[in-house]
C-alpha cells in the first residue's frame, strides 16, 4: 500500500524531462500529470493532465474525475499501474503544502517540481505511508 | 440487480487488492451498502460518519457524476458499472 521505508522511486529520464517541460509551459500556472510504470516505484511514463483549478491555478490544481478514469484506465489497459501525480509550485520551494496532505491518497505517489521565474527546479518525491500520517519524502532516481 | 462496482487504485488495499466488486443493487446506495459490507474497511474511506459521502470521493455513473444526478438515491440498471473516482488536486 505504500512504498518501503527507503525504497527509492525510480523515474525514466524521458518522464522527467516530460514532468519539467510540462510544468515550464504550465508557468505560472500549476501544471500536473499522472504518473505510470509496470511496478510500484517504477515511473516510466508521466500524461501530461490538465490542471481544472478555475479560481486559483497559480496555487493550486485540480485533476477532473474523467481525466483520472482516462489516466487509470488507460494505464492499465496497456499492462501498466496507475503510480501517483506530480504537480508543480510555481515560485515555491518542491515541498508538500498543506492542501496537497489534505487531498493526499496513502499507494498514491506525489512528485513535487518547483519553477523559479518559468524555469523548472527542484524535484522531489513523497509518499504517505498511512491515512493520518505525514509525506515522506523518498529518494528519487533518474535513470534510463 | 447485478452492478460492477470499479475501485480505484489507492481504494484496492481496502478491497482485497480487487479493481472491480460485482455487487446486488438496486441504487447507488444499495451499492455502496453492499460493498461495504463486502469490503468493510472501505467504509470509513468512502462515508462521513453520518453515510454521506465523502467529499474526498466521487462517484461516477456511466460517465456522470452521481452528485449531478440523484445523488445515494440514483437508480442503477443491470449491467450498470459505477465508478469511485478519488479527488486529486492540492496546493
Amino acid at each position: 500500500m505504500s512504498l518501503d521505508a527507503g525504497r527509492p522511486v525510480r523515474l525514466a529520464a524521458q518522464a522527467e524531462a516530460a514532468i519539467r517541460r510540462e510544468a515550464a509551459r504550465a508557468y505560472p500556472h500549476e501544471g500536473c500529470g499522472a504518473l505510470v510504470g509496470p511496478a510500484e516505484g517504477e515511473v516510466s511514463e508521466t500524461l501530461p493532465l490538465a490542471n481544472r483549478e478555475s479560481a486559483s491555478p497559480r496555487t493550486r490544481f485540480t485533476v477532473a474525475p474523467l481525466d483520472y478514469l482516462a489516466a487509470e484506465e488507460g494505464a492499465e489497459a496497456r499492462g501498466l499501474r496507475l503510480l501517483g501525480f506530480w504537480h508543480s509550485h510555481p515560485d515555491h520551494p518542491a515541498r508538500p503544502s498543506a492542501t496537497d496532505r489534505q487531498y493526499a491518497w496513502p499507494g498514491l505517489l506525489t512528485l513535487v517540481i518547483a519553477v523559479e521565474r518559468g524555469e523548472p527546479r527542484d524535484l522531489t518525491a513523497w509518499d504517505v505511508p498511512g491515512p493520518e500520517a505525514p509525506f515522506r519524502q523518498v529518494e528519487l532516481q533518474v535513470g534510463p | 440487480m447485478s452492478v460492477r462496482v470499479r475501485i480505484p487504485t489507492p481504494l484496492r488495499p481496502y478491497a482485497g487488492g480487487r479493481n472491480e466488486v460485482a455487487v446486488s443493487a438496486t441504487t447507488v446506495q444499495s451499492a455502496l451498502d453492499a460493498l461495504v459490507a463486502e469490503a468493510p474497511e472501505l467504509r470509513p474511506q468512502l462515508l462521513a460518519e453520518d453515510g454521506t459521502l465523502r467529499s474526498f470521493v466521487n462517484l461516477y455513473l456511466n460517465g456522470e457524476d452521481v452528485r449531478t444526478r440523484a445523488g445515494l438515491a440514483t437508480p442503477l440498471a443491470d449491467g450498470d458499472e459505477l465508478k469511485v473516482v478519488p479527488a486529486i488536486a492540492g496546493g
